[in-house]
């Protein structure tokens, strides 16, 4: 297992310098002078040079690769040209919402696919297997930003009124009393890392709504998350519920299965000890592999929810041409799928000891 | 052999008339294809798109970016089909009119072909450059191996919206530069695909006849590994088309892929977005026409996979 985990350190390493050049080479890939393109009309010749000063332009390609390496390293991801706020200040601020919203949903898809995956499984070529294979199909195709917009239609309006009502936009309800935790812990002074991980502790609602012990806060927040994470998760559960009704299929064909039946244990057992113990490798594969697809729709979901998370922030950014910003968000973003996959595959490592010896 | 010609004709004959060994594997193909139920539903949904799209302008009762400013017309104006009861003094519009006084009907029925187009040709290029890099990978081996695959796995580090994002962001908005970024995401996959297709024939016998006749590697590769690598290839570009039109219509309903007045489906639900609880028919009718068009590659694609795979059943 040491030797595992070594070798697919080893390989982090280099997908994250990897990450690092490609996202690097985006920002020198934008067409004309980044001058004139970032600063638009505002561009004369020696305001042009003062930028090329302050970002180092004028060093080679190499030099500027470092530093870039460099600034990241320490958390500097230099500032956006729109407000002039540190770009890490901003990621504190957005992160926590679209890392909640993957999360919830992760858990949405990992309980209902596999739920979902075994009803069918057992009940093979039933009603139930085909309603939840039409199920299945249906929410692979399905747009989930429209289904976003049907769900807060659905809660908000038809349902309104009614116990199952609940918020189509943001995070929390106007009004709701929850402290900045740097403001709560006197904090407001600090700088570094200690402020930035404060910051995203109290950005993330839901763990600062519990640290504070404000359960009615934290209820409030998590109906706000319920239709997004839904619409996020959809795919998911389509992808996850097909995974596993295929694995748990081919393992009742499997000798041990009949053998298990045939020693008198109850329909019970046979399917979750026997038959789901067998075809959890790969739905667990499965259910890790989600998590790039989630993040992705997080970033499109934040959009039909208004929400003010990484997504709704790149797409703001984009449109106004701050590309620190958006450099920022894709750097982070995509270093956080490079290692959760790494958890994944260590976790299957750990399941599944023929990984270890490939 | 006397038991061959022991056997009574007609079982003898039997598997030829059904369809069995005799026939080309193509029409073998076509024979499960057509006979597989996810398929059949598929094939049915993309013939009438392909109608939709081919006769758009004959269907479509308006222009999709004509402004209609006749009596009783105004913005985001609900449906009205007189069989279904809308009073007969009121005009007709099947699916209702946008924000801007456009026949939704008549977008919608248009947008089907940037839809289709959008699939096929994004879906056409990645599967080309992605073949082409991953069969290089696989067939010469080596260091280009490790560079190609290397350079694949850093792509697939990234969340794939967010990639095409970044790279919209690079190129500027627009459908074109949103056909490319999504290009660019999917070669990954399939060059990963073309490769290990290509590392499963390579060692096979007629390949090595084919060396030792003296065959030129690039006719080794065109002519005797790709052709029969091809098979997890199409299965896997019929399911992309329909994740391409997924992606391009999620970046249109963000603002960053196809521009007004175009009639792209997720850039009309992007620019109504805040009229759904005012309006909610503009939100129903381009979510559906993605859905059902995404579902009929998703259905073809399953149904080409059970066909094209001899150890399933038809």
């Amino acid at each position: 297992m040491a030797q595992y985990i070594v070798k697919r350190l080893i390989l982090l390493v280099f997908v994250v310098i990897g990450v690092l050049v490609v996202t690097f080479g985006l920002a020198r890939a934008i067409p004309g002078d980044p001058c004139t393109s970032m600063l638009g009309e505002k561009a004369t010749p020696e305001k042009c040079e003062a930028f090329k000063q302050r970002f180092g332009l004028n060093d080679s390609t190499p030099v500027q690769f470092v530093r870039y390496v460099t600034n990241i390293a320490r958390g500097d991801f230099g500032q956006s040209i729109r407000d002039s706020r540190d770009v890490t200040d901003i990621i504190a601020e957005r992160l926590p919402l679209t890392i909640e919203l993957t999360i919830t949903a992760s858990f949405i898809s990992a309980i209902s696919g596999v739920l979902l995956g075994i009803v069918s499984s057992v009940r093979h070529n039933g009603p139930v297997d085909v309603v939840a294979m039409i199920f299945a199909n249906v929410g692979v195709s399905m747009p989930i930003f429209w289904l976003g917009l049907l769900l807060a239609y659905l809660f908000a309006i038809t349902l309104g009124g009614t116990s199952f009502q609940l918020p189509p936009s943001a995070r929390i309800s106007p009004g709701a009393d929850l402290p900045n935790l740097l403001k709560l812990w006197h904090m407001e002074d600090a700088t570094g890392a200690s402020r930035f991980f404060t910051e995203l502790l109290s950005n993330s609602y839901l763990l600062n709504a519990a640290m504070q012990g404000k359960w009615d806060v934290f209820w409030d927040v998590i109906k706000h998350l319920i239709l997004p994470s839904v619409a996020v998760a959809t795919v998911s559960v389509s992808i996850i519920a097909r995974m596993t009704r295929g694995a748990m299929l081919d393992v009742f064909t499997q000798d041990y299965i009949r053998v298990a039946r045939a020693k008198g244990l109850g329909e019970r057992l046979v399917v979750m000890k026997h038959a789901f113990r067998n075809a959890l490798v790969p739905i667990v594969t499965v259910v890790g592999l989600q998590f790039g697809g989630l993040l992705s729709g997080a970033v499109l979901t934040e959009t039909t929810f208004s929400l003010a998370g990484m997504g709704t922030k790149l797409v703001e950014s984009i449109e106004a041409r701050d590309y620190p910003v958006v450099q920022g968000i894709v750097i982070v973003v995509s270093l956080l799928l490079v290692f959760v996959n790494l958890l994944v595959d260590l976790s299957y490592a750990y399941l599944n000891p023929r990984i270890r010896v490939q | 052999m006397a038991t061959t010609t022991a056997l009574p004709v007609s079982t003898v004959r039997a598997p030829v008339l059904r369809g069995g060994t005799t026939q080309s594997p193509f029409r073998r193909t076509m024979h499960r294809l057509l006979r597989h139920r996810s398929a059949q539903i598929g094939i049915a949904l993309m013939a009438m798109l392909l109608f939709i799209a081919i006769f758009a302008d004959v269907l479509a009762p308006y222009a999709f970016d004509e402004q209609l400013r006749t009596p009783g017309t105004k913005p985001r104006l609900e449906p009205c089909v007189h069989l279904l009861g809308c009073e007969a003094d009121k005009p007709q519009f099947v699916m209702g009119l946008d924000s801007n006084r456009r026949d939704v009907l008549s977008r919608i029925l248009f947008g089907s072909r940037l839809s289709l187009s959008i699939g096929f040709i994004t879906t056409g290029v990645a599967v080309l450059f992605g073949t082409v890099l991953g069969a290089i990978a696989g067939y010469v081996s080596g260091w280009s191996d490790t560079a190609i695959m290397r350079t694949m796995d850093i792509f697939q580090a990234f969340p794939s919206l967010l990639l095409a994002i970044a790279i919209v962001s690079v190129l500027g908005s627009g459908l074109v530069n949103t056909l490319i970024a999504v290009a660019i995401v999917d070669i990954p996959t399939y060059a990963r695909i073309a490769r290990a297709s290509v590392l499963g024939v390579k060692e096979l016998e007629y390949v090595n006849a084919s060396k030792a006749l003296g065959a030129s590697p690039m006719r080794i590769l065109f002519t005797r590994l790709l052709p029969n690598s091809l098979t997890p290839l199409i299965v896997a570009g019929t399911l992309g088309i329909g994740t391409t039109i997924l992606s391009a219509a999620g970046l249109s309903f963000l603002g960053l892929g196809a521009q007004p007045p175009l009639s792209e489906w997720g850039l009309m639900l992007g620019a109504e977005r805040a009229s759904v609880f005012s309006a909610p028919h503009l939100m129903v009718f381009a979510g559906v026409a993605i859905m059902f068009t995404v579902l009929a590659f998703n259905l073809l694609g399953d149904g080409l996979r059970d066909a094209l795979d001899p150890r399933r059943k038809a």
